[in-house]
């Protein structure tokens, strides 16, 4: 469904700023698979999921979306394929409009938005029905603003919207980080039904450890623009949370060795 | 709840204020685990400002008696408040945590001619033990230098058994045959019939082999120190108030100087301050790069190092030869210490959860277990 070959991006390259967030990235997900992305801060997780949203666009490698070369599409036009769920509430939402009118956008994502009615009755039954299985009390304030909502109802509808069309490709990037614990878990409950209901290719990156270990049937840890561990089947379910911090660890006590500790174990180690 | 402590000759006496009901059950299980890894194994607990004790605070009481009591030491309730005493005697506990026979018979019991000695951060009790007067016979497996590059092959992989009166440290691995082994070797250790050891297939998880009847721990080995024969010493030891903490080398000077040689094979059993070392990530079997394992930067894939000390509060056992001189049969595993003292060592730790280990003269099935 999704195929990443050799991707590099360089940031300010040629500066001092200069920060080479994915270094040859290799990733194939089959469809309706379901993969968690952790890593440290700077690791490339989020660059990952914006290079194959299309955010900007890569040095060199190739992404390929559902048959498609899309290495060279735009962000809007890979927008037809991808459903995203940002970390911030804010974004993904038109703010100013009624939660109606943000349901009649991303119902016509990607397709051409000419002069119909926006908000016909078909359509908004749907979305009130919809609205009505989260059990937020929301399906009766479809008129009001949507900025008006709180973080966690704004991503549970986020959610909504951008699983409308059933896309090629979910991206989630830490949506649940900027919410409350309760508010978090009931996004990821959501999330969960969602993406297993319709069966939906997911790339997903958080920094909870819990959801880390609990969610997705394949797990990715990303270092320094690379992809350094890949869990997938026994090995996925197999995981705890206390394994992941091992990881982690692991990969600061790597960062930390340094040439003259390296030098003290070529004379001690034995 | 307000726990305070002090000690009163063999006796650390714990004062507790409050209700010892199921909300501070917990705190006090935390503050008598604190005073017990400080060495105490004789805790007399006044409770005659506890206003109230409900079945969560009982259970606290006769778990500590119970974990005293395994260990040979003593716990006990003093001077108890009517609410207290009432339940401790309905419950029949009373003469449990409160025995009519003063417990100071039970502490002069314990003294018998001890040699002792003081050092800079600690003190030791030595003990004759299992075997006095026996030596061990250590020898080196295999050639540890093939780890530069990573050499090793099958033909440096041998079978070895690890049976109870061994110490041993090394790099091998649990399997049946080299092929089945030759991507996860790492280091081990084998004390008292029991080998543990660490894999390096990524999966991070310690692994451990125990003898039980006919079955004797099996490694396949890529090189070793091994020591046979029984152990002869105990030497236990306290870390002074002051530093709270002993070093490794200062352990193994002085296991030296009371075994009167200049070589020992040395197993400590102790709660850890923090353990320093190394641990390898990747097999060092087929040749790697010339460079690998200690080249920089790919040092990094195959060795991770305590940058700071890891497992602290665990309970380490930690097994190994130091010696005073770096010649001799056990050279090629031999490195400095480190610190003022010029030994050399080569030692291997292993880190459990926490248990109180017996004060005095144990016997030696009780340390392997």
């Amino acid at each position: 469904m999704l195929e990443v070959r050799g991707v590099t991006k360089i940031f300010n390259a040629g500066t001092p700023n200069e920060v080479r967030s994915l270094q040859g990235v290799d990733l194939n997900l089959d469809e309706g698979e379901f993969v968690i992305i952790i890593g440290t801060n700077g690791s490339g997780k989020s660059t990952l999921l914006n290079a194959v949203a299309g955010t900007f666009l890569v040095d060199s490698g190739a992404i390929r979306l559902a048959g498609q070369d899309v290495t060279r599409w735009p962000e809007h036009r890979r927008a037809r394929l991808i459903g995203r769920v940002f970390q911030n509430p804010f974004s993904g939402t038109a703010p100013n409009l009624s939660i109606a009118e943000n349901f009649a956008l991303a119902a016509r994502r990607g397709l051409r938005r000419g002069l119909g009615w926006a908000l016909e009755a078909r359509l908004m039954s749907q979305v009130r029905d919809t609205v009505c299985s989260l059990n937020m009390g929301l399906e009766d304030r479809l008129d009001n603003a949507i900025g008006s909502l709180s973080g966690g109802q704004r991503q549970a509808l986020t959610l909504l919207m951008a699983t409308w069309l059933k896309p090629q490709l979910l991206l989630l990037d830490e949506h649940t980080a900027a919410l409350d614990p309760k508010s978090a878990d009931q996004v990821i409950r959501l999330s969960e039904e969602i993406i297993a209901r319709d069966r939906l290719t997911t790339l997903m990156v958080t920094h909870s450890m819990h959801q880390a270990a609990n969610l997705g049937d394949r797990l990715i840890m990303m270092h320094c623009g690379q992809i350094i561990h890949d869990f997938r089947g026994v090995e996925k379910r197999r995981l705890r949370v206390d394994d992941l911090l091992a990881r982690f660890e692991e990969v600061r006590r790597a960062d930390l060795l340094d040439e003259i500790a390296a030098e003290l174990l070529e004379r001690t180690y034995v | 709840m307000e726990i305070t402590s002090q000690r009163a000759g063999d006796f650390v006496d714990v004062t507790v204020i409050g209700r010892l009901d199921g909300y501070w059950a917990d705190h006090l299980t935390k503050g008598l685990e604190d005073i017990m890894r400080q060495g105490a194994d004789r805790i007399r607990l006044n409770l005659s400002g506890v206003t109230y004790i409900s079945s969560m605070g009982i259970r606290v009481l006769v778990q500590f008696h119970k974990k005293l009591h395994s260990i040979h030491g003593i716990f006990l309730v003093s001077s108890p408040s009517d609410p207290v005493k009432r339940v401790l005697s309905m419950t029949g506990l009373q003469d449990v945590l409160m025995p009519a026979t003063s417990s100071r018979a039970q502490a002069v019991a314990r003294q018998e001619s001890i040699r002792r000695l003081d050092r800079k951060n600690s003190t030791f009790e030595i003990f004759e033990y299992g075997a006095p007067g026996s030596t061990l016979k250590c020898r080196v497996i295999g050639a540890p230098d093939l780890i530069h590059g990573c050499r090793f092959s099958e033909a440096n992989c041998r079978t070895v058994s690890f049976p109870d009166a061994t110490v041993a440290v090394g790099l091998g691995a649990f399997g049946n045959s080299f092929s089945e082994c030759s991507d996860r070797f790492g280091e081990f250790l084998a004390v008292a019939g029991a080998a543990a050891y660490l894999p390096t297939d990524g999966s991070n998880v310690p692994d451990f082999l125990l003898s039980h009847g006919a079955f004797v721990p099996e490694l396949q080995v890529l090189y070793s120190v091994v020591c046979e024969g029984p152990l002869a010493l105990l030497a236990r030891f306290e870390a002074k108030q002051e530093t709270g903490r002993v070093g490794l080398t200062e352990l193994a000077d002085l296991c030296l100087e009371v075994a009167g040689t200049n070589q020992a094979g040395i197993v400590i059993i102790a709660e850890s301050a923090g353990l320093v070392g190394a641990a390898l990530r990747r097999s060092p079997v087929g040749a790697g790069a010339e460079s690998a394992p200690f080249g920089h930067p790919e040092i990094r894939k195959w060795l991770s190092f305590t940058t700071e000390p890891s497992h602290a509060r665990a309970l380490a056992v930690v097994a190994g030869v130091a010696a005073r001189s770096p010649d001799g049969a056990l050279a090629p595993l031999l490195r400095p210490s480190g610190g003022d003292l010029a030994l050399v060592s080569h030692f291997h730790a292993a880190a459990f959860s926490y248990r109180p280990l017996q004060k005095g003269r144990a016997g030696s099935d009780r340390l392997s277990k």
